[in-house]
């Protein structure tokens, strides 16, 4: 790319690059076409009124009933403003133990079903949708309930801790109230508990805002606080790992069923594509169509089908009972890789019809052959389409996942730069150099040590010029090398040096005349200028 | 061309019929329907035309509004698709004319998610940077050339297509795509010596 071109090599470059914008797609992500959507139809709606409106105008003047006319645009008008359904319940999705070392007893069933305050006992969990852009896990002991007061929920956590993922789109907010503590939440990954002692929060991504006694105005991505704490501190890796897995769980898309899930082995994982859902036995709702898989370290995998079409009449419960056959029946010398490394070989059943179902039970086991677990490559892949979807909260476990199961991977360096890039891109500065830290494969070196230095730029200044100084220098045929020297120049300006900065901004000139930053880079060379002593 | 042009599927037409005569009874989820199905369609085609401008959704929401207002003389004679191609490259051309004169800058970030997915992220680098750089050559063009460019050399349209979508004559779209192709040749030929200096 940056190679000089003979001019007979200039039409094939010309044929790649356009080659390049031939194959790029555009699609909106899903957030972005949710509020396309609405934006469209507010649009298109406020025409349709306005063009009833006027008909009533025109019969109301023919009949001289004036006021008809504005009791029928008030009436349109009035219907055009109301505010959104209400949203004060909970709609479980899962119902699951907490840990591995969970009881071995059956989920409390009466969970599964919407309402709008849940008690969850200790040792179990419940994963629940609120309204159209929020979802929670509350974990057991714990009790909760939901009200909604002008669109906004809010959600009344007696005691018990809470996982929440916020779609902040739209203006949309959530709030956490405890007995000590308001927490106003607006697009964001967050933790809540409370107990007797005091309340915690810790954010993933995203701010709460908070209002109690001791406790600080906000706590940002990347944060915690507790009462009684050092103040705002740094998020623990291990509340960070369960707000990722929490924020990948999407809840089932309608219509879907309530399927108990239980058998040998106790504790199995129970998976919905590359995200790991909950743990046996449990309640989980499964949408018409959809797989869900369960596999064990050490035994093979069962694959649950459900029916495409649920239809009326149809059992809004089912229960499915599985046996998993131990891979130590195959070979000694797998048994003994799948229980050191259970998901990095995938286990596979060598009995024929290993699951079972119960009589009458129309969801449909179609195992085996079972899938193999994810590898690296699909959670790679998966990560990569969830990016292409705009699914950022997919895509990081999957990453996430990658590097804790494949870490010896060279895809492990590629999801660390990718986790780096999404910090990035989402203000985390801290974090993306955390993880550009980690990256160890020569192949990344040029990029990794751009987004480093993009990194910096946003936070400290003098380190980050050194950085550029370095880039370039390790880098001088870089594709980033003009974006490096405008940014390298722009930080000299910035800081008052224009004798450090107008050598570079007259490199950018000369040799990016047409890039993007040309016209900028010499509106600071006359300023430069024009501040030079005469 | 070096890569086949990324297919976008199209919408069934009988659905988007019975949508478009919904639409026209004053259904509007039947028109929120046919923004579902054509949106990314739209999106992408203006991308190619605009590049990944910060207005490209304020725009696509003028298409869907201008489509909108069509719908009561809309007749059906063609696919939906190729009426809304035609509203989009109008669009395109209001806009490039209103930037030529602003000079915007490209929001290089943006260019990110057009990257192809399943790269490594060096290759995706590379991808991105390439991009970058035609989006900063095809900023050098006039409006009209550069819409003609993007059809016919990036998007694979004939001369007849494109000038049938532009409402001009085949001729005047090949001069404007030549044009087009010996400016932005100039271009990276200037930039071939400039690194040939730098090295």
């Amino acid at each position: 790319m940056t190679d000089p071109l003979p001019p007979p090599d200039l039409d094939l470059h010309l044929d790649r690059l356009c080659g390049r914008l031939a194959i790029a797609g555009a699609p909106l992500d899903d957030v972005a076409r949710a509020r396309a959507e609405a934006r469209l139809e507010a649009a298109v709606g406020v025409q349709g009124p306005d063009q009833r409106r006027r008909r009533v105008g025109r019969m109301a003047a023919a009949i001289g009933l004036a006021g008809v006319a504005a009791a029928a645009a008030a009436l349109l008008w009035g219907r055009a403003g109301d505010p959104p359904a209400p949203v004060a319940r909970l709609e479980p999705f899962v119902v699951a133990p907490s840990g591995v070392d969970a009881t071995a007893a059956e989920p409390p069933s009466a969970l599964i079903e919407p309402a709008a305050r849940v008690t969850v006992p200790a040792g179990w969990l419940v994963r629940a949708r609120v309204g159209p852009s929020a979802t929670v896990t509350v974990i057991g002991p714990a009790a909760v309930a939901v009200t909604e007061e002008r669109g906004v929920a809010t959600l009344h956590l007696d005691r018990g801790r809470l996982l929440g993922a916020l779609d902040g789109g739209g203006g949309r907010a959530l709030r956490v109230v405890t007995p000590r503590l308001k927490a106003t939440l607006i697009g964001t990954v967050f933790a809540v508990a409370a107990d007797e002692r005091g309340d915690a929060v810790a954010v993933l991504r995203g701010e709460v805002r908070l209002d109690g006694r001791g406790a600080p105005a906000r706590v940002g991505g990347g944060q915690r606080w507790r009462t009684g704490g050092a103040g705002v501190e740094p998020l623990d890796p291990e509340t960070g790992a369960e707000l990722a897995e929490h924020a990948a769980i999407a809840p089932p898309r309608e219509p879907a069923v309530a399927v108990a899930l239980s058998g040998e082995p106790a504790s199995a994982e129970v998976w919905i594509g590359a995200t790991r859902v909950a743990r046996t036995p449990t309640w989980v709702r499964l949408a018409a169509g959809s797989d869900v898989r369960v596999s064990a370290p050490s035994y093979g995998d069962a694959t649950l089908r459900i029916p495409a079409a649920i239809g009326i009449g149809a059992p809004a419960r089912h229960e499915v009972t599985f046996a998993l056959v131990p891979v130590a029946r195959a070979s000694r010398e797998d048994a003994a890789v799948a229980t050191t490394q259970p998901a990095t070989r995938p286990a596979r059943a060598p009995d024929p019809a290993p699951a079972r179902v119960i009589p009458g039970e129309p969801a449909e086991i179609v195992s085996p052959p079972a899938p193999a677990l994810p590898t690296a490559s699909d959670l790679y892949r998966d990560a990569d389409a969830a990016l292409a979807a705009g699914d950022r909260d997919r895509a990081r476990a999957s990453l996430v996942a990658l590097i804790g199961r494949f870490p010896d991977e060279p895809l492990a360096d590629a999801a660390l730069y990718e986790l780096a890039t999404m910090a990035h891109a989402a203000g985390e500065h801290d974090a993306a150099l955390r993880y550009l830290d980690r990256v160890d494969d020569d192949r990344l070196a040029e990029p990794a040590h751009y987004l480093r230095c993009r990194a910096l730029v946003d936070q400290r200044a003098a380190a980050a010029a050194a950085c550029l100084d370095d880039f370039r220098r390790s880098h001088p045929r870089s594709a980033h090398d003009g974006s490096a020297l405008l940014q390298l120049a722009g930080l000299r300006f910035d800081a008052g040096d224009c004798a450090g900065a107008v050598p570079l901004l007259a490199e950018y000139v000369r040799r990016f005349g047409s890039g993007p930053g040309a016209a900028d880079a010499r509106a600071r060379l006359d300023r430069c200028a024009a501040a030079r002593p005469r | 061309m070096t890569a086949a042009v990324q297919p976008v599927p199209a919408p069934d037409l009988d659905a988007d019929e019975a949508l478009i005569a919904a639409a026209q009874r004053g259904d509007t989820a039947a028109f929120t329907r046919l923004f579902r199905r054509h949106v990314d369609r739209v999106r992408t085609h203006l991308t190619r035309l605009i590049g990944p401008v910060s207005e490209r959704d304020d725009l696509i929401q003028q298409i869907f509004l201008a489509l909108h207002r069509a719908l009561p003389t809309y007749r059906g004679d063609g696919a939906l698709s190729t009426f809304l191609h035609r509203i989009t490259v109008n669009a395109a051309y209001d806009h490039l004319r209103v930037r030529r004169r602003r000079r915007d800058e490209i929001d290089t970030d943006a260019v990110d998610p057009l990257v192809a997915p399943g790269l490594h992220p060096q290759a995706r680098a590379e991808a991105r940077a390439d991009l970058i750089r035609l989006f900063e050559l095809l900023g050098q063009l006039s409006a009209k050339k550069r819409i003609a460019f993007v059809l016919v050399a990036v998007e694979g349209m004939s001369l007849a297509e494109a000038a049938a979508l532009v409402g001009a004559n085949q001729d005047a779209v090949k001069q404007r795509v030549l044009h087009a192709r010996r400016e932005i040749t100039a271009l990276l030929e200037q930039d071939a010596r400039r690194e040939g200096r730098h090295d």
